[in-house]
């Protein structure tokens, strides 16, 4: 929005960190930067050494005013460091993560509760895929923040629960797969040059599945044959060609699924509302390429427990963690990590990899806190500000100490004795606020003390005078004062005593 | 800290839990019917009402400029018999319909109702048997709860506004039977408690588009009851926020403010007082000057005269006393 003022903004921070309740994690595919947003709407960036992801926490960036729900890559072009945040009041922010300037922000009347980011099949950089308090899906460009077009639905439209965008193996389009909170299963299929021009899009197939409220919908990525689905209360594996349930898994009792993802054709990876991971192998009839594929659910054969990626010390959270899995690649390495950012600003990493050997059941983290991050970062600070008070303060002890050792010195000796410029003494004796009366140096202003003791001096005085009028001896003893008037002059007169 | 303020300390902390274990979850529990009544009032299949409710309504508007038969039934208007006049042609009455094949959604009564069940849904998560730990965590759920029935709220109340060439383009109007000519278009929409009905007339004056609207509107009786349990539910929740964040904040506060009243004996009344003596330059209080000193004066004697008095003190100028 062009203007002509500009309006700073200024921040005030005091000793204790501002409360970071995370709502959205990011990590970027370099693992170079971390970024969380909060239910107040700050998003705070961290610097993340890739070999020992060791998180320090750089940024905080301020403008959403709205739990920040969704973090997303903008761009897949190597020196763009950009990312997209979108808040629950609509707000959606293009943030460059070098300098944390806002490069593009944008309100609209649609509020997402998730963002997919994915490179189309003609088109030269990233676009984001929306999904959330509406009837459609959006197609957004990252960059101008402008819906490009968006999806409809023709069958029992109604909100997009959950979504995923992939490009089948064999063929050269983009689908979309889609579940609304119904229950309805829609699928697009996107030959690259749709537009607004093209709208209303609708969807080429639709099914009914008895699945209300999903939170996520994942294609599995090594074979594209198999769909996880999770709700709160359980969590799905459908055959993608016809969408039959192939097996299902309760959340553990008092806990609630969040989301989760493939790990392998026969690995998922699950997480819940107490912010810990689940691997599980899936049974024989779950998994493509099995002789028991799509057959009925055997009784001894059920989604196994392997590990559980958890804290150690389980402390209580206050509201469920964000949580995201992703795979990175460091120095042609691929790492494949779960992240968790908690109610207290603590974010935790998991090497997924690392705890899939059935021995290891509680795999530590690596956390780091804001509040721990911002106590080293005062500490630090007061240690500035004191060596830099102490700078100052030497030159200033020792003009003090003249003066006092001889209140009749004159600034000059004083300038000549120590080496300074006579300015710089004066500057500091006013400072101190010591000025010259009568060739001596007093400090000039009055401490409370000594007003108070004159104050008390005078009414003592004239109490003193009522119980023995010493004025009116002081005045008859002497007969003599002086009396001035501007009318007449000076002449002694009689007092009337 | 005295047995007294000890006890005091004591008793905020029991009210405190207190408040979590039991207060919370009746006033969910109460919050919860009031929800489940609104969204039984709604005509879409909500939290177990199957309701396909079919409503009719009149919409006219005066005078006798257009006129509307509208059936509404769930969240779409599924049979319309629309007439308008056209504005530019005076004696032209423009005619339309919508039909079963392809009804008039209105989105703004599924975006209420899904914000409504996402309310419900924060509520049937909290297990009735469940013990709160923290008070963090209750402000957290009447957060969520708040947030999705004021979007509720809105929905209802604030209609999305459309450019009108996507206006043109919608779904709805293209399910118009028989369409309308280019230059017209019509459009439903909710605004709080009523149904309204607006046709637009797009007329190119000296090269710019003007558009002449001209509204209808009339009352839907479940919106308003909706409208009202919504506001009433979200009253609740406000009151249960309030009394968690006064009952946390009591517990440690009380501990500082009896310390404070035994340190200070300064009165609120007493500094009133003093300022406004100060402001008005007058003397607080009588000044003590003996007469000898008076009588003997032709001088102008201005003095600071400054009396103590137990926790605070008065300042006051005497005046002049002009000489003869």
């Amino acid at each position: 929005m062009p203007g002509t003022n500009l309006i700073v903004p200024v921040v005030l921070w005091g000793k204790h960190a501002p409360t970071h309740c995370v709502s959205s994690v990011y990590l970027s595919r370099d693992q170079k930067t971390l970024v969380t947003g909060c239910y107040d709407g700050q998003i705070c960036i961290w610097q993340v050494n890739p070999e020992t992801l060791k998180m320090t926490p750089r940024c905080l960036l301020v403008g959403h005013t709205a739990p920040v729900t969704c973090l997303s890559r903008a761009s897949i072009i190597q020196d763009n460091n950009f990312i997209v945040s979108s808040s629950e009041a609509g707000e959606m922010c293009t943030w460059d993560l070098i300098d944390g300037k806002c490069r593009e922000s944008v309100k609209l009347s649609q509020i997402h509760t998730n963002i997919q980011a994915y490179h189309m099949c003609n088109s030269d950089d990233l676009r984001l895929f929306c999904n959330g308090y509406y009837a459609e899906i959006l197609i957004m460009d990252p960059f101008s923040l402008e819906i490009l077009f968006s999806l409809s639905s023709k069958m029992n439209p109604d909100w997009i629960s959950a979504l995923h965008v992939l490009r089948p193996s064999s063929r050269k389009d983009d689908v979309v797969l889609a579940i609304s909170i119904t229950g309805t299963v829609k699928v697009w299929s996107l030959l690259g040059h749709e537009n607004k021009q093209s709208e209303p899009i609708y969807e080429n197939e639709s099914k009914q599945i008895r699945c209300l409220n999903a939170l996520s919908l994942n294609c599995c990525a090594y074979n594209q044959r198999t769909v996880l689905i999770v709700c709160a209360k359980y969590c799905q594996i459908y055959d993608a060609g016809d969408f039959s349930v192939l097996c299902s898994i309760t959340a553990p009792s008092g806990e609630r699924w969040m989301s989760g993802d493939f790990l392998s054709p026969d690995r998922i990876l699950v997480w819940s509302t107490e912010g810990k991971g689940y691997l599980y192998k899936l049974p024989a009839n779950s998994v493509p390429d099995h002789k028991g594929f799509h057959g009925p659910t055997v009784d001894h054969d059920s989604p196994v427990l392997l590990s559980m990626l958890a804290h150690p010390d389980n402390k209580l959270l206050s509201c469920p963690p964000a949580m995201r899995y992703l795979i990175t690649s460091v120095g042609g390495k691929q790492r494949r990590l779960m992240l968790r950012g908690d109610s207290e600003g603590v974010v935790s990493i998991w090497n997924v990899d690392e705890a899939n050997t059935p021995v290891s059941t509680f795999t530590v983290p690596l956390s780091v806190g804001v509040a721990q991050s911002w106590f080293s970062l005062v500490i630090l600070m007061s240690k500035m500000n004191h060596a830099l008070v102490d700078l100052f303060r030497d030159e200033d002890d020792a003009i003090s100490e003249k003066v006092e050792e001889d209140r009749h010195i004159s600034s000059y000796d004083i300038a000549e004795k120590l080496g300074l410029d006579h300015k710089t003494v004066l500057t500091h004796l006013k400072k101190a606020r010591y000025t010259k009366k009568l060739e001596t140096w007093v400090p000039q202003e009055l401490a409370e003390r000594n007003l108070m003791n004159r104050v008390l001096i005078c009414d003592s005085l004239l109490i003193h005078n009522q119980t023995e009028p010493f004025l009116k001896t002081l005045i008859t003893d002497d007969k003599k004062w002086i009396i001035y008037n501007k009318r007449d002059i000076i002449a002694p007169s009689r007092s009337t005593a | 800290m005295t047995d007294n303020e000890k006890e005091e300390a004591a008793n905020l902390k029991e009210e405190f839990e207190w408040v979590l274990r039991e207060e919370v979850h009746a006033i969910l529990h109460q919050l919860h019917s009031v929800l489940v009544e609104c969204a039984h009032r709604f005509p879409v299949p909500l939290y177990g009402n199957e309701g396909q409710k079919q409503d009719k309504f009149i919409l006219t508007s005066q005078p006798e400029q257009l006129k509307c038969i509208v059936t509404l039934t769930g969240d779409s208007i599924t049979h319309a018999d629309i007439s308008f006049k056209v504005l530019r042609q005076m004696h032209t009455i423009c005619r339309t319909s919508i039909n079963q094949d392809g009804p008039w959604k209105l989105q703004q009564i599924q975006d209420a109702a899904n914000h409504l069940q996402q309310a419900i849904g924060y509520i049937d998560n909290v297990d009735k048997h469940y013990i709160f730990r923290s008070s963090d965590e209750v402000l957290h759920i009447i957060q969520c709860l708040i947030g999705s029935l004021q979007r509720a709220r809105t929905a209802l109340v604030l209609p999305k506004k459309k450019a009108i060439d996507e206006l043109m383009n919608s779904r709805n109007m293209k399910a118009l039977s028989p369409n309308l000519p280019e230059d017209l278009a019509i459009s439903f929409y909710i605004q709080s408690h009523k149904l309204i009905f607006v046709t637009y007339q797009l007329t190119s004056v000296h090269g710019t588009m003007r558009i002449d609207s001209c509204q209808a509107d009339c009352a839907v009786p479940w919106l308003s009851d909706v409208l009202w349990m919504l506001t009433a539910a979200s009253h609740m929740c406000q009151q249960l926020k309030d009394k968690d964040i006064v009952a946390d904040e009591n517990v440690p506060t009380t501990e500082y403010m009896i310390t404070d009243e035994i340190k200070n004996e300064i009165t609120m009344h007493d500094i009133m007082k003093v300022l406004k003596y100060m402001k008005i330059g007058k003397a607080a209080g009588y000044d003590r000057f003996s007469s000898e000193m008076l009588s003997g004066c032709g001088v102008i004697v201005a003095a600071c005269c400054t009396q103590w008095q137990i926790g605070g003190f008065r300042e006051g100028v005497i005046g002049v006393i002009p000489s003869l």
